[in-house]
């Protein structure tokens, strides 16, 4: 195995120093992106979905609960699995804690097809303590094109695909603002890279954001995650 | 607030989008390549940690592992919530890395948190916020601001955060201030070397497993078998 050259910290400096504006580059075009995520022209979600969760029915929009945003993430669990795709279970364990999502008005929900009593006994095997929704008995998977019409027995989680969408809710309607799949899925991980895929973004006040969106002072928003006020 | 379109307007701006985001992608796969190339500087001093199980060397912080990543966790006098509590910024940050390090050692890779403030402090403060990482104890020794400075200017100084970058270059003292960041270490041939290090926000995509990988000096490797798993599925 080639390992790199041993140097000084002096040198070794001066090396980091040159990636570091790389990095910083890498750090601005992230921030355009999120700038141009949040232009993004959004789509009425004309149906009445119906989901099902541990306490009965629950219509898509009490997935906000209460909050303006919302980021689904389409969870990899097959009706007839026990237990749910384990790339999507590394994606839920480095989620964070959901108080930092509340606190900028977003809520967090999973979404899987198989039923609602699986997806809470695998939810308590993992100790998680994020909304977990079932499509089961609803066109919504399909319609979100993570489904097979029918489950595909024998497949990987019967054939289900994994994503990540962010909805926008206005009164009472409801609106599509963003996806990403695969790699795109694969860059998430801390709360701000999610509040990047948003429609408001942070809402920090260095964000290039359209005319009139709520933003304050960055590194102020934030508490431990049990002193936020509710 | 952004027009409504249709699905077909909507989805012609998100493959533009698209675009742009793979391209992101590709240079983030570049910088992971380029960190990977960066020279190593071998650890002449021995550092000693307050750990659970007694007193470590930063070699014995490997845990029998070849790669080592340090997050630099606010925890001393200077922080707000002191004593009781660490950091509310690297608070949020760990509430997010708890989950991802249960991914790590499977991988080959030690992750465990550093900070100045004494052990039954982290301990305390650790149960309360129910994290699961290693965190151990540098008081009395230098290693933060060894791995926040790297000349011997700056160790005289306390300046020259983040590789000497314009920005809070007067009011940050390293000597007294406590900062976050992450350090990368290799153990090769029984030699302890750094290897990367990270301030600011560059900590920015550090949360997730794949973000931490590509900042190990082996990058993220072949994928082994069995890896990842659920997270009580490890053996």
């Amino acid at each position: 195995m080639d390992l790199p050259p041993v140097v000084s910290r002096s040198e070794w400096e001066g090396a980091r120093q040159e990636l570091l504006a790389k990095e910083k580059e890498a750090t601005r075009a992230r921030d355009a992106l999120a700038a141009e995520r949040r232009r993004l022209p959004r789509v009425r979600v004309e149906k009445d979905y119906v989901l099902q969760g541990p306490e009965g029915e629950v219509p898509l929009g009490e997935l906000f609960e209460g909050r303006r945003q919302l980021i689904l993430y389409h969870f990899m669990f097959g009706p007839n699995q026990d237990a749910g795709c384990d790339g999507c279970s590394m994606v839920v364990d480095q989620l964070g804690h959901l108080a930092h999502f509340h606190a900028r008005d977003t809520s967090f929900a999973l979404v899987s097809r198989a039923p609602v009593e699986k997806l809470e006994a695998y939810r308590e095997r993992m100790g998680w303590d994020v909304p977990w929704y079932s499509s089961f008995a609803s066109d919504f998977n399909v319609d979100f094109e993570v489904s097979p019409e029918e489950p595909r027995v024998g497949e990987y989680q019967d054939g289900e695909t994994f994503a990540l969408d962010v909805f926008l809710r206005d009164g009472d309607e409801i609106f599509q603002t963003y996806r990403t799949e695969s790699r795109g899925v694969e860059a998430l991980g801390s709360v701000w890279s999610y509040l990047d895929l948003t429609p408001l973004g942070r809402q920090e006040e260095w964000e290039d954001s359209p005319e009139g969106y709520p933003q304050g002072k960055p590194y102020q928003w934030w508490r431990r995650h049990d002193e936020y006020e509710t | 607030m952004s027009p409504v379109g249709t699905r077909e307007e909507w989805l012609e701006a998100r493959t533009r989008l698209l675009a742009e985001e793979k391209e992101l992608t590709r240079r983030s796969d570049e910088l992971a390549r380029k960190r990977q190339e960066l020279p190593w500087v071998q650890v002449e001093q021995e550092y000693v940690f307050e750990t659970p199980v007694g007193p470590r060397t930063l070699t014995e912080l490997f845990d029998g592992r070849s790669q080592l990543l340090v997050y630099h966790f606010m925890f001393g006098a200077t922080v707000p919530g002191w004593p009781e509590a660490g950091c509310p910024g690297c608070s949020y940050t760990a509430d997010s890395l708890d989950g991802a390090a249960l991914h790590l050692p499977p991988h080959g890779v030690t992750f465990v948190a550093v900070s100045r403030a004494p052990l039954e402090q982290l301990e305390a403060y650790k149960r309360r916020m129910g994290w699961r990482f290693p965190w151990v104890s540098a008081e009395g020794s230098d290693f933060n601001l060894d791995f926040s400075v790297f000349t011997d200017e700056g160790r005289r100084t306390g300046k020259g955060f983040n590789f000497g970058t314009a920005k809070h270059t007067d009011e940050i003292d390293l000597r007294r201030d406590e900062l976050h960041g992450l350090s990368a270490f290799v153990l090769e041939g029984g030699v302890v070397y750094h290897t990367y290090s990270t301030y600011d926000r560059g900590t920015d995509a550090l949360n997730a497993t794949w973000a931490l990988l590509d900042r190990t000096a082996f990058g993220r490797g072949e994928d082994p078998e069995n890896w990842p798993l659920r997270h009580d599925e490890y053996t």
